[in-house]
């Protein structure tokens, strides 16, 4: 809402001329201001004068010229023009002054045939004053006194102030409703010009199909205008306004939708088939060429207005091209309506048309004001374009009645935290001009038609608030002891989860929620699940990311394409699965990726790149952190995975995971170094279950017997195989089984190897003789060589 | 017996020799060497000591006592001399291990909380030191907690304020749609429980936009949400006001500005003093580029929760009230770290991850 301030000093002149005070104070009413447009410095020192006497000069094009400027006094110019005669109001430009091209006026010799004359200042054409190329002639002044700057005459070097208004304030749409806010914040009269004209009995046929989307259309005709320019004032004020003047009669309408906030409409009624203006529904696929020339195809619920033949506008949105005012047009139809916001929305929605007047309507236009803006508007047709009213029609099939909400000033109060009486609270809505009555409870407010939202108590509050200034309501903390703060476990675990990894030397990433098929397929995953978005901006958000991964591999990719090869990263997000539920399936993931080198490379020693055991050995370490037991890891094929280097990880047997080095095809199309390495695992499944407190247990007071085992297997028998199958042999006395070494090498035979385990036996009640250990390791021996064929190394 | 003494006397007489030798031995090794020579099993005074046994009864007390003091001299000056020869040696190793303590620690690698996380986490902490319990709710959710039960009906200009991203759904039964606000969790936690309710709903949301410096169609916000008998719009702002300057600082001012929201009423937009210029719209003698001027930065909405809200989860609004708040991550980060485009939270470059320690 651009709001020029000279108009709003206009109809709230206790309004100071400090735009930025004018704005803040607005913005903390609750509208806010974006921004104060000021004017340029040009055109300065050009004042309105009188002409008192025109002559020309003997043997020259020139005419001299004698203006009276009020206060800045006479002045003799001479001038090229010859469009005005004694008695206009011109725009003269005085010595010093300085026009919008920049040139600056002086006093000076003209040199004519019969010797040099004095001019004294110059009479401007429209392009020497404003943003217009005509210099066809001297610009009129329509309106002023000699010796007023011309520029507020002309609509030029306003300040405009710009507001941002809210859904819920039709009631600022308007020059009107924005004086009524700078009233509340500074006080003052609010000057809103009233219609004078007399209005005829003569009436004009009017048909309302559904009232329930038309509850109010009035008429105005007007015969006899003279369809032209508007007064410069007027259209300077329109465009600082952001309107652009087209004619008088145009001008009139919106002008007073600006000042009213009531959007109107002007009809060439000779052009209309009638006399008669039906309100209706449009037929399935009727067409109508719209102001701006393009051709609609509406549909039903659209309203449009008809005359008797056919649709001649769209209503609340834009009139029709076939009906609208020409040069020639003589004989007007105003409308001025009450049309139902959804109905307008909709429309303007699906059409993708807004305008002024779509924009009002569907916030709602204030039903009380559709016969006086009528009104105001033929008044002003009347003024600038001549002519007569000859017939009014007010079509009210659905009177408007206005509601009443009872307030008690305590429930404001305490709504608020505040202390203000009922009447102090009564004195607050009339500053606004919402009348209140006496109610026993309390108060009761009589809500105009301009706020069509103040349907309870707690929109009263919040007028009230606002009036009475948020920020002078006292600052407090809710008092109740009734409130215990904290994390749940899983917040907890989360937490836990998140700092261990980053102890591990990991850094969080956070990446989008989305994922495109392309990419899915780029990183081995499949789409199957996935959850598409039905109305995606981009490809790349056309689904819900089924995992961590893809935005995992974007995040390494970025930065390994910045010289950072060496990536340690984690993501715990949200991932989706689609299922058969309304909702689709909300995991909390878990992704690591590792690549380079594992530690920093530096002068103490060789740096190692990672490996497959790097990030099984972080999903081992956090499992222990988080209290996790029963983690195992399965070799599988993983899509995307290499096919020697990945697993399933299960919990229990249950698979929550995978991890493994990224397949050389997944790298490549990654841009990442191979050798990359990536976990994925259900985060929900490692944070644990919330357990009771670990009891202590006893430290052993005997000391553990050990012993190593070299043991020959054959090559591919997996050391975890082995390692169970000891633990098996060993029995209860056996209390560690830890693989110390894999060798292959000439000492053993060929598709065979030697593991090195350390073993450590204990009794927590006794000692353990040398000969009960020897019997243990016998055993563990005795079984490996029957399950897995394995020997001793050395025998 | 004469021969014993005979040979005691050349020890003694060869003792100032030996003391000599023990004195000058130059290494630990070789003062070892020189021990067992003097004092060893095959030594002079070992075998003296052997033939005691068979010395002249009366001789044998003079001839012990010469031999004992004899052998207390050569040890104590072998001691002497070893301690001595330890310590140097133990002095030349030491030296001998220096290291250019000026090379650099051997550092474990460390990783970086992610900004937005961070700032979550203080956040929460925060509410949970207010008395607030950390809320949760589904990314993507229905219509009817998104916007309907939120008092945003299907045809409200409100709607047209958030572009929607919408999800398909097996059912169609209802509209299902990312959340654009994490306002869900009020309902559902309403829903869920009787008043009192004290809740801080952080999360991740999203709207139907394309990434650049200041649109993100991924971003996080946390909502706030305060139901009792007798909350007051006093109690938010008085709430804002203490994680205004718990996040931003002691100095920072609170201000609170009329404003809309459908599930609020009265509703207030929340704004801080700005913290580049300190309010006073002026930085360097230029505009403020952080607050354009006004001396304040828009941080997110407020207000008291709606009638009309409470209705929609069961509640009596005769009989509760509360306040509602809801801010962005990305807005405080912004604002509070001086960070220009949006991209960068989702870029995750580690030369910006890292800045944030």
């Amino acid at each position: 809402m651009k709001v020029p301030l000279g108009w709003l000093r206009e109809l709230a002149p206790s309004v100071p001329v400090d735009a930025a005070a004018v704005g803040e104070a607005i913005t903390l009413l609750g509208v806010e201001l974006d921004v104060i447009e000021t004017p340029p410095p040009f055109p300065s020192g050009v004042v309105a004068a009188r002409v008192l006497e025109k002559s020309d000069i003997e043997g020259a094009r020139a005419c001299r010229v004698v203006v009276d400027a009020g206060p800045r006094g006479r002045h003799e110019v001479v001038c090229g023009a010859h469009n005005f005669g004694a008695g206009d109001l011109l725009p003269l430009a005085l010595p010093g002054a300085r026009l919008t091209n920049g040139l600056e006026i002086s006093r000076r010799e003209v040199r004519l045939p019969r010797g040099p004359v004095v001019s004294d200042g110059m009479l401007c054409a429209p392009d020497e004053l404003g943003p217009t190329s005509d210099h066809s002639g001297i610009l009129h002044l329509e309106s002023g006194q000699p010796g007023d700057d011309v520029r507020p005459l002309l609509g030029l070097g306003e300040t405009v102030l710009v507001f941002e208004v809210n859904p819920n304030r039709p009631d600022v749409m308007s020059m009107v409703g924005m004086a009524r806010e700078a009233v509340a914040a500074f006080g003052g009269p609010l000057v809103v010009p009233r219609p004078e004209a007399e209005l005829p009995e003569a009436t004009f046929p009017i048909e309302i199909e559904d009232p329930s989307l038309c509850p109010r259309y009035v008429a105005v005709v007007v015969e006899g205008v003279a369809i032209g320019p508007s007064p410069p004032d007027i259209a300077g004020r329109l465009r600082a306004a952001g309107m652009r003047p087209i004619n008088n009669v145009v001008d009139a309408t919106n002008y007073v939708l600006l000042e009213r906030g009531q959007p109107l409409h002007a009809f060439d009624l000779d052009r209309l088939a009638g006399p008669r203006i039906v309100v209706r529904p449009a037929r399935a696929d009727e067409e109508l060429v719209t102001l701006d020339g393009v051709t609609r195809r509406l549909q039903p619920p659209d309203l449009v207005i008809a005359d008797a033949e056919r649709a001649v506008g769209l209503a609340g949105v834009m009139g029709g091209a076939s009906s609208d005012v020409t040069d020639s047009t003589s004989r007007i139809l105003v409308e001025s309506a009450c049309f139902a916001p959804a109905s307008v929305l909709v429309t303007s929605k699906r059409l993708g048309l807004r305008t002024e007047a779509s924009a009002r309507f569907e916030r709602g236009v204030d039903p009380e004001l559709t016969v006086e803006a009528a009104h105001r508007a033929a008044d002003l047709v009347v003024a600038w374009a001549g002519g007569k009213v000859t017939a009014v029609t007010d079509a009210r099939p659905v009177p408007f009645e206005r509601r009443r909400v009872r307030v008690r000033a305590d429930k404001v109060n305490r709504l608020l935290g505040t202390a203000l009486a009922a009447d102090q609270q009564q004195d607050l809505l009339a500053r606004v001009d919402i009348p209140t009555h006496a109610w026993e409870g309390g108060y009761e407010v009589e809500v105009p038609g301009r706020i069509p939202d103040m349907t309870s108590e707690s929109h009263v509050a919040e007028e009230i608030g606002r009036l009475y200034g948020y920020n002078r309501i006292t600052r407090t903390l809710p008092a109740s002891p009734e409130k215990i703060g904290g994390l749940s476990f899983v917040q907890r675990h989360r937490r836990l989860l998140r700092d261990a990894l980053m102890g591990m030397g990991c850094t969080e990433v956070v990446t989008w929620s989305f994922a495109s098929a392309e990419e899915l397929e780029g990183c081995g995953l499949t789409d199957r699940s996935a959850v598409r978005v039905l109305n995606p901006l981009h490809a790349e958000q056309s689904l819900l990311r089924p995992s961590v991964l893809p935005g995992l591999l974007r995040a390494a990719r970025h930065n390994a394409g910045r010289r950072r090869a060496d990536l340690a990263l984690f993501e715990m997000g949200i991932v989706f699965e689609a299922d058969d539920t309304l909702l689709p399936l909300e995991h909390l993931e878990l992704g690591i990726l590792l690549a380079g080198q594992a530690e920093t490379p530096g002068p103490h020693g060789p740096a190692r790149r990672v490996d497959v055991f790097d990030v099984k050995g972080m999903i081992e370490e956090l499992a222990d952190v988080m209290g996790v037991g029963g983690l195992g890891v399965e070799w599988a094929e993983v899509p995307g995975l290499h096919p020697g280097q990945a697993g399933h990880l299960l919990l229990d047997r249950a698979p929550v995971g995978r991890l493994g080095a990224l397949h050389p095809a997944v790298a490549e199309w990654a841009e990442l170094p191979e050798g990359a390495v990536v976990a994925v695992v259900d985060a929900g499944e490692l944070l644990g279950v919330e357990a009771a407190p670990t009891l202590y247990a006893e430290l052993p007071r005997f000391p553990e017997a050990d012993r190593d085992l070299d043991v020959v297997v054959p090559e591919d028998l997996p050391v975890g195989d082995l390692v169970a199958a000891v633990r098996e042999a060993g029995g209860n006395l056996l209390r560690r089984a830890v693989v110390v070494d894999v060798y292959r090498g000439r000492q053993v035979r060929e598709e065979r190897k030697s593991i090195t385990l350390s073993l450590a036996f204990g009794d927590p009640e006794r000692t353990l003789t040398d000969e009960e250990v020897t019997v243990s390791v016998d055993a563990i021996v005795t079984h490996v060589a029957r399950v897995f064929g394995g020997t001793l190394r050395g025998h | 017996m004469s021969d014993l003494g005979a040979r005691l006397s050349a020890l003694e007489a060869d003792l100032p020799a030996h003391l000599d030798a023990v004195r000058e031995a130059p290494s630990t090794a070789e003062l070892a060497v020189l021990q067992v020579k003097l004092m060893g099993r095959r030594s002079e005074v070992s075998a003296l000591a052997s033939a005691m046994g068979s010395a002249d009864p009366a001789a044998r007390p003079e001839l012990g006592r010469r031999l004992s003091a004899l052998r207390a001299d050569l040890e104590k000056a072998l001691t002497a001399r070893r301690q001595e020869l330890e310590q140097s040696e133990r002095e030349a190793r030491l030296e001998a291990e220096r290291v250019d303590l000026t090379l650099p620690g051997r550092r474990r690698r460390r990783g970086y909380e992610h900004l937005l996380t961070r700032i979550q986490r203080e956040v929460e902490d925060i509410f949970v030191g207010l008395g607030y319990t950390i809320a949760e709710g589904p990314e993507v959710d229905t219509d009817w907690y998104c916007f309907e039960a939120l008092n945003i009906p299907k045809v409200h200009p409100a709607r047209s304020m958030q572009d929607t991203l919408y999800v398909e759904s097996p059912g169609a039964a209802e509209e299902v749609v990312m959340r654009t606000h994490t306002s869900t969790v009020q309902i559902r936690t309403m829903e869920s429980q009787p008043p009192p309710v004290y809740i801080l709903a952080p999360g991740r949301t999203a709207r139907r936009d394309t990434a650049d410096a200041t649109h993100s169609p991924v971003f996080h916000q946390f909502e706030g949400l305060a139901v009792d008998r007798d909350i007051t719009f006093g109690d938010l702002a008085g709430t804002l006001e203490y994680l205004a300057r718990a996040l931003f600082g002691p100095e920072r001012e609170l201000r609170l500005r009329p404003s809309y929201f459908p599930y609020t009423e009265p509703s207030a937009e929340i704004d801080v003093s700005c913290f580049i210029c300190d309010g006073r719209g002026e930085f360097d003698g230029q505009r403020c580029p952080t607050c354009k001027g006004s001396g304040w930065v828009e941080m997110g909405g407020s207000g008291m929760v709606h009638p009309q809200v409470f209705v929609n989860v069961g509640y009596d609004p005769e009989e509760v009230q509360g306040f509602a708040f809801g801010i962005g991550i990305e807005r405080i980060a912004l604002l509070r770290h001086g960070i220009p485009d949006l991209r960068l939270f989702m870029e995750n470059d580690l030369r910006f991850l890292e800045q944030f320690r």
